[in-house]
């Protein structure tokens, strides 16, 4: 049986299945009754809340790294919104998750924005270091 | 393609043409010059911060600047032109300079500090990663990769 400390888990990288960087592991959360880890916390860095993801979600602890199994839904918060021409349509303000899939995103023209608009999944191209929509995607706006 | 075209035809006497031309629906490089180029999945790479002719006057490619790196992208790539943004129908293998790469054991490898290519396409054979700034870099190949997108993980375990 291969056994690790906790000294070789807490201070590591946190990567997700993009191989991004999401933060440092800072804690580990341990079930009083059952004894097992539950999940870990990770420190996404400055001005941005910790995370916490639960130990199915983890793939590995690594040497170096722990390694994930999904990406978190929380870090497409706040990514640019960019329509079919890479202009930039405004920012995730929400992610709404149905099923483990993503449903839809709420999104803002601008940062302060009180206007906001809902994107369906269907409409999403590609979710990297920016959300890409589809060409002739739909927006409706939210009430 | 929504660009800034030419929309009042230009006066006859501002012309020196060989035929007559009305100059609409055209546009000047020099808007172009300074716009952000985004890669396929919406990554930015660059600026475009030239053009680059041939001796019959066709544009070759454009000449992008990311910081200190600079590199030259067919004109073919290009996928749409809007009045911000160039954006490319493919992901310049360029943009995998500077990675962190991680083996299957959540190993750190280290950067990719350059690429083994055999030809001008967009393909690489290998990747040249470094840990430190004085170490020799290793050279790691293509069909080792498992995941390349915010940085790379290989598929196999990586012994120093």
């Amino acid at each position: 049986m291969k056994t690790i400390t906790s000294d070789d888990i807490l201070g590591k990288i946190a990567l997700d299945t993009s191989g991004d960087e999401l933060g440092i592991v800072t804690e580990l959360h341990i079930d009083k009754e059952n004894k097992t880890i539950i999940g870990v916390t990770i420190d996404q860095g400055f001005m941005k809340p910790s995370l916490f993801i639960g130990i199915k979600h983890i793939l590995k602890f690594g040497i170096d790294s722990v390694m994930l199994n999904k990406v978190p839904y929380e870090k497409i918060k706040g990514l640019n919104v960019l329509d079919e021409r890479g202009e930039l349509f405004g920012y995730v303000d929400e992610v709404i998750v149905k099923k483990y899939k993503i449903d839809s995103i709420i999104v803002s023209k601008t940062k302060v924005s009180s206007k906001k608009y809902i994107v369906t999944g269907k409409d999403i191209d590609k979710i990297s270091s920016d959300v890409l929509l589809k060409k002739g995607f739909k927006a409706k706006l939210k009430e | 393609m929504v660009i800034n075209m030419r929309t009042k035809k230009v006066e006859d006497t501002k012309k020196i043409f060989s035929k007559s031309h009305t100059l609409l629906n055209t546009f000047d490089l020099r808007d172009f010059k300074g716009k952000k180029v985004l890669a396929k999945n919406g990554l930015k790479v660059g600026k475009v911060s030239d053009f680059v002719i041939d001796k019959s006057y066709n544009i070759v490619s454009l000449k992008v600047r990311n910081w200190f790196r600079t590199f030259y992208v067919d004109t073919l790539f290009i996928d749409s032109l809007s009045n911000k943004v160039v954006k490319l129908n493919i992901i310049p293998v360029v943009t995998n300079i500077g990675k962190k790469v991680f083996d299957v054991e959540g190993r750190y490898v280290g950067k990719v500090v350059g690429l083994v290519k055999t030809n001008d396409k967009n393909e690489f054979k290998g990747l040249i990663v470094k840990k430190r700034f004085f170490f020799r870099g290793k050279t790691i190949n293509k069909s080792d990769i498992k995941t390349n997108d915010k940085n790379i993980i290989l598929k196999i375990e990586h012994v120093n």
